[in-house]
């Protein structure tokens, strides 16, 4: 039996075709396709770059079923793995724009990990001062309120 | 390029992954920030987070005072993938010179009490707040009546309202409790519930009380065969009563299903082979300190005068020791996960 395939269009218009327990990650597709089939999906605020990688994701996450329950394609420690390393090799806005992908087609584990690494990157800051930078967020403090706050943090001893 | 996320995805996806050191201090990157990670719901939210993803956070309570006499001192450790180090040191000011004998209780949603005869305070470990009590709290006191009066007939449990503010004492509800209670037995809590043991003619059994109807239970029917009581001890493992039975060469512990009130089997630990610490010092196994991530517990190995926690993997049969401390101090170890918590 051949697969089912569906056609995911980009912002610049490419075509991507994907089977659709791939794209079915995607809670937002997946109700699509039940209520508009054999039909295209155009994501218009997806660049092709960003669409491209969301389903290089999907594929590794997609849950096959051989007839003998599910059974995923990797291990969970070789995913976990995985995973780790595909946020890695992202740089920082091109990771924010897969972050909103995922938010915008509702694939909750990878909403997790990019999350993730955003909340390892904020940690990883020294002051509030450096996250400001990074994710470009106005100041909207005082001096001294921001040193009342930092007085907070030492409760006496 | 943050604020292009939605706000939403930033609290409940990006900050609720955030230790509490970090929270704490990057509160002051806005006040969108710190509005977000003061309020009662993005910390309940951050604590539900840090139990079902990180393991739980020790903490160790010296009894005695700092020599200078100021100051409790604690010291709370984190468990990593083999390894327990230290993560903070905290001192709390006591009011009198003379307290010899601080203690903690267990922990809930990321607090404890800390208290002595003079003093208790509520508080956080992680984010170093604490809370003076003043005001109305109250007690849950057992005792065995026959001991105190000499009739031989009713065991009585007692809960107490204290009013700090007036010094004085009320009964809010009074039970008689059928057998005595096993006064030398740590009691446990889980899930709104207290337990403790109590010496049934026949065997041990569990008496129980509910924190929000204020109402006694026996529960007549425990896994745990009659025993020297040395042998049994009682634990709270993920939210759920624990009974510890002591074979001599297995400990077995099983844990309370509190929808069926049924007992289930859930670790049988090879003392043997794995702890090596049936010797002539060790008396007795105490129960796991806490349940950790990826088939582990965290025992303590009481086998020689330097107690050790103790990081076990249950399915591989294999162990690791860290962090010694004399055993008088180490058996105050507390399991926590780090939240924001405050009383309000």
């Amino acid at each position: 039996m051949s697969k089912k395939m569906i056609v995911l269009k980009s912002s610049e218009g490419v075509s991507f075709v994907v089977e659709e327990a791939v794209a079915r990650q995607s809670k937002i597709i997946s109700f699509l396709v039940e209520e508009f089939p054999d039909r295209e999906l155009p994501l218009t605020n997806m660049t092709s770059e960003i669409l491209r990688k969301t389903i290089e994701y999907c594929k590794k996450h997609v849950v096959e079923d051989d007839g003998g329950g599910d059974s995923s394609s990797s291990s969970s420690g070789d995913l976990k793995e995985w995973d780790v390393k595909f946020v890695a090799e992202i740089d920082q806005p091109r990771l924010m724009d897969l972050l909103m992908a995922a938010n915008y087609l509702d694939i909750p584990s990878l909403l997790d990990v990019t999350c993730q690494k955003v909340a390892d990157t904020i940690a990883a800051c020294n002051d509030e001062k450096e996250i400001r930078a990074t994710f470009n967020i106005e100041n909207d403090f005082t001096e001294e309120e921001v040193e009342a706050i930092r007085m907070e943090n030492q409760y006496p001893i | 390029m943050l604020v292009n996320i939605p706000h939403h995805v930033v609290v409940d996806q990006i900050l609720e992954k955030l230790p509490v050191k970090s929270l704490l201090r990057f509160r002051a990157v806005s006040k969108q920030w710190r509005t977000e990670i003061e309020s009662p719901r993005f910390q309940e939210r951050h604590l539900r987070h840090q139990q079902k993803s990180r393991d739980p956070s020790i903490l160790i309570c010296h009894p005695r005072l700092e020599k200078r006499g100021k100051a409790s001192s604690l010291r709370s450790l984190s468990v990593g993938a083999t390894l327990v180090s230290e993560e903070n040191h905290i001192r709390y000011p006591v009011a009198s010179k003379r307290e010899i004998n601080v203690r903690t209780t267990r922990s809930c949603d990321g607090l404890a009490c800390l208290y002595s005869s003079t003093f208790i305070y509520v508080i956080n470990p992680a984010t170093r707040w604490h809370y003076n009590i003043t005001g109305m709290y109250k007690i849950v006191w057992l005792y065995n009546s026959h001991c105190v009066y000499l009739d031989g007939q009713i065991n009585t449990c007692e809960v107490f309202s204290f009013e700090n503010n007036n010094n004085t004492w009320s009964h809010d509800v009074i039970v008689s409790c059928p057998y005595p209670i096993l006064h030398d037995k740590v009691p446990a809590h889980a899930h709104g519930f207290l337990y403790w043991f109590i010496d049934a003619v026949t065997g041990t059994q569990v008496l129980s009380f509910h924190l929000h109807t204020e109402t006694f239970d026996v529960m007549a029917k425990i896994p745990v065969a009659y025993a020297p009581h040395h042998r049994i001890t009682m634990c709270t493992l993920n939210d759920r009563l624990c009974l510890s039975e002591d074979k001599g060469d297995t400990q077995t512990i099983w844990s309370l299903n509190q929808d069926n009130v049924t007992w289930d089997k859930t670790y049988s630990i090879n003392l043997r082979s794995t702890l090596n610490c049936i010797e002539e010092k060790y008396l007795y196994s105490m129960p796991p300190v806490a349940s950790l991530f990826d088939d582990r517990l965290l025992l303590y190995d009481c086998s020689d005068d330097d107690a050790k926690l103790v990081v076990y993997n249950f399915r591989l049969n294999s162990y690791g020791k860290f962090f010694t401390e004399p055993r008088y101090y180490l058996g105050s170890a507390v399991p926590y996960f780090q939240s924001l918590f405050t009383l309000r």
